[in-house]
């Protein structure tokens, strides 16, 4: 099994709060596992998840995505690393207003230069998979918060992305509604070979996690040294089940 | 993208409506300032427009057709042999007052041409014929000035310059930007306006087909060194430079034009800034995506073209009713298809820039902003 993501050293500064938010972070991340990073507020998992998906450059350190060096592309190559490899699942959701379920997905489908009924297709299958064909032409306003992030999901599974970045996919759900969602990310990222890297606080989906890592005042620590431990997490086996 | 772009502007209709009124006021009002320069100058050509002459004999010095300077009669026998022409003809031009029943008096613009041929007018007519002017003290007045100039009727008699004058017909539209034009005999205008037995305003010359017009100016102007030779077309452009530059009105338009369209550029730019701003979370996730400045250039290329159309197809036909409904002698305007062309292609290029202002900022969105 080859490694999806290998960070090393990465660190990272703000300038407006002058302080480093990263200091020296190094992961690896296998090909089809499910990590989950977890950490206190401000502790800097935004960032890394930022810097690991390509759309914010870190001050030092290297980022290898399925073993292309990422971190000496220029800004003006990061969107093309973005379009072929990384879905994203954001907190907000953050659909397009103005598009449809469909046409949201559709979107993320021509950005990986998938168009005409081919992506109508590939849109429809995946709004069935998450249960949205009734919604498939209503608005985001029109859906409720879980409905969105389902629509969030299918669009970043969309067009087979080889990774997909969820950050705190649950936040703002409830309890049903929040594992519906992490089951469905998981279960269709499995199917699709996806690497998935969830940053999130809510312990009730570690059970969907093959690994866990914490991360705190910038850097990764062991789980027996976290300030929140984690108790059950599924092993991941490498080339394994 | 495209439909990404029409998406959003539809989805904030407000909005969309402010931008397209935006295009619409620029549209409009260039248009119609155009249109009214068009028509200023239309109308301070016209007579030289409608006259038929390629050569005038005009005083040295003559930028544009307003009577006062004079030449001797002998010009005209000299026009006539020059080699090339076929008919050469003499014009009284000068403004005078019409005394109105009511006490005081109106100004016209006097135009003595010789029967009969008539070289130089009257035309329009639609009351009356050329050939009543043989009739002493006979005069062809503007009909759409006959209430002005004091209720005109077919028969009429009215005082000018303490001359008896009978009312002869009437003719429509022939309004330039100074009075009216009225229409007599050669010698009635002459002795109308007391110009001297000897001495002519103009000479308009007409040349044979095959002359070259060039030559031919060239030839009498050397056979008449004491007046101006110059085509019809030298003359229409010395006017047209005196109604742009001398009188002012042309740099007033213009300005106005100018300001017209910077206020409609920054309708449209603030509009399409306001998206951006308003937006700026979707256009970070698009990024985020994988949507580089190039796909986002293109949305708002987009957006800024169905704006320029949806705004240019109501603002033309904003302008034609406007136009339409504001036709009259006195003011008629024309739509010039070039004018309307070059107008919708300045708005088109003002959206396109006002795009690329919003372009500008989309540059600084930072695609890591969809996280916070």
């Amino acid at each position: 099994m080859s490694l999806a993501v290998v960070a090393r050293q990465l660190t990272k500064s703000y300038e407006a709060s002058k302080s480093r938010v990263l200091k020296g972070v190094s992961v690896d991340v296998f090909e089809g596992e499910c990590i989950m990073l977890v950490g206190p507020s401000g502790s800097g998992k935004t960032t890394l998840l930022s810097i690991l998906g390509c759309v914010l450059r870190p001050d030092s350190g290297t980022i290898k995505l399925f073993g292309e060096d990422v971190s000496a592309l220029s800004e003006d190559e990061l969107p093309r690393v973005r379009r072929a490899l990384i879905g994203f699942a954001f907190q907000g959701h953050n659909l397009i207003a103005s598009l449809s379920a469909e046409e949201n997905v559709i979107f993320q489908l021509q950005m990986r230069g998938i168009g005409g009924p081919k992506a109508i297709y590939q849109a429809r299958e995946l709004l069935d998979r998450v249960g949205l064909t009734p919604w498939r032409d209503s608005l985001p306003n029109e859906l409720s918060g879980g409905q969105r992030q389902r629509v969030a999901v299918a669009r970043a599974l969309a067009g087979s992305p080889r990774l997909v970045f969820a950050d705190e996919p649950t936040a703002s759900l409830d309890l049903e509604s929040g594992l519906q969602v992490m089951e469905l990310l998981k279960q269709l990222a499995s199917e699709r070979g996806v690497t998935l890297f969830v940053v999130t606080h809510d312990a009730r989906i570690f059970q969907y996690a093959d690994r866990v890592e914490h991360l705190e005042n910038g850097i990764i620590v062991r789980n027996e040294e976290a300030s929140i431990p984690v108790i059950r997490v599924r092993h991941f086996w490498p080339g394994g089940n | 993208m495209a439909r990404v772009a029409l998406r959003m502007c539809f989805h904030d209709r407000t909005r969309a409506l402010g931008t397209t009124f935006g295009v619409v006021f620029a549209l409009v009002l260039t248009i119609q300032n155009l249109a009214t320069l068009a028509f200023l100058i239309r109308r301070n050509t016209m007579y030289i427009d409608h006259s038929g002459a390629q050569l005038w004999v005009v005083p040295a010095g003559t930028q544009r057709l307003e009577g006062g300077a004079m030449l001797p009669t002998g010009v005209l026998m000299q026009a006539r042999v020059c080699p090339g022409v076929t008919m050469a003809e003499p014009l009284i031009w000068g403004t005078t007052g019409i005394k109105l029943p009511s006490g005081g008096s109106q100004p016209v613009v006097l135009v003595g041409t010789r029967l009969p041929n008539m070289f130089g007018g009257p035309w329009n007519l639609v009351a009356g014929s050329v050939q009543e002017l043989k009739s002493p003290d006979a005069v062809i007045f503007e009909d759409s000035e006959r209430e002005k100039l004091g209720g005109l009727n077919l028969g009429d008699l009215r005082e000018i310059n303490r001359h008896r004058v009978q009312v002869a017909g009437f003719t429509w539209g022939l309004l330039p930007f100074s009075p009216s034009l009225a229409f007599t005999d050669y010698d009635t205008a002459r002795e109308l306006l007391e110009i001297p037995s000897d001495r002519l305003n103009y000479v308009l010359v007409r040349i044979a087909p095959e002359a070259d017009v060039v030559r031919v100016q060239a030839e009498m102007q050397a056979r008449i060194p004491e007046a101006a030779v110059v085509r019809s077309d030298q003359l229409r452009e010395s006017t047209t430079r005196f109604v742009l530059f001398d009188q002012g009105v042309g740099m007033m338009i213009f300005s106005a034009t100018i300001v017209d369209l910077v206020v409609g550029f920054a309708i449209v730019s603030l509009a399409m800034f306001t998206s951006v701003l308003e937006n700026v979370r979707e256009f970070a996730t698009m990024k985020a995506m994988g949507a580089t400045m190039r796909d986002l250039a293109k949305l708002l290329l987009v957006q800024a073209l169905l704006f320029a159309a949806t705004g240019t197809c109501l603002g033309v036909a904003f302008v034609c009713v406007v136009v339409w409904l504001a036709r009259s002698a006195r003011y008629n305007l024309t739509l010039d298809p070039s004018m309307v062309a070059g107008s919708i292609l300045v708005v088109i290029a003002l959206c396109v820039a006002a795009s690329m202002l919003a372009l500008l900022r989309l540059r600084r969105v930072e695609p890591a902003m969809v996280f916070k």
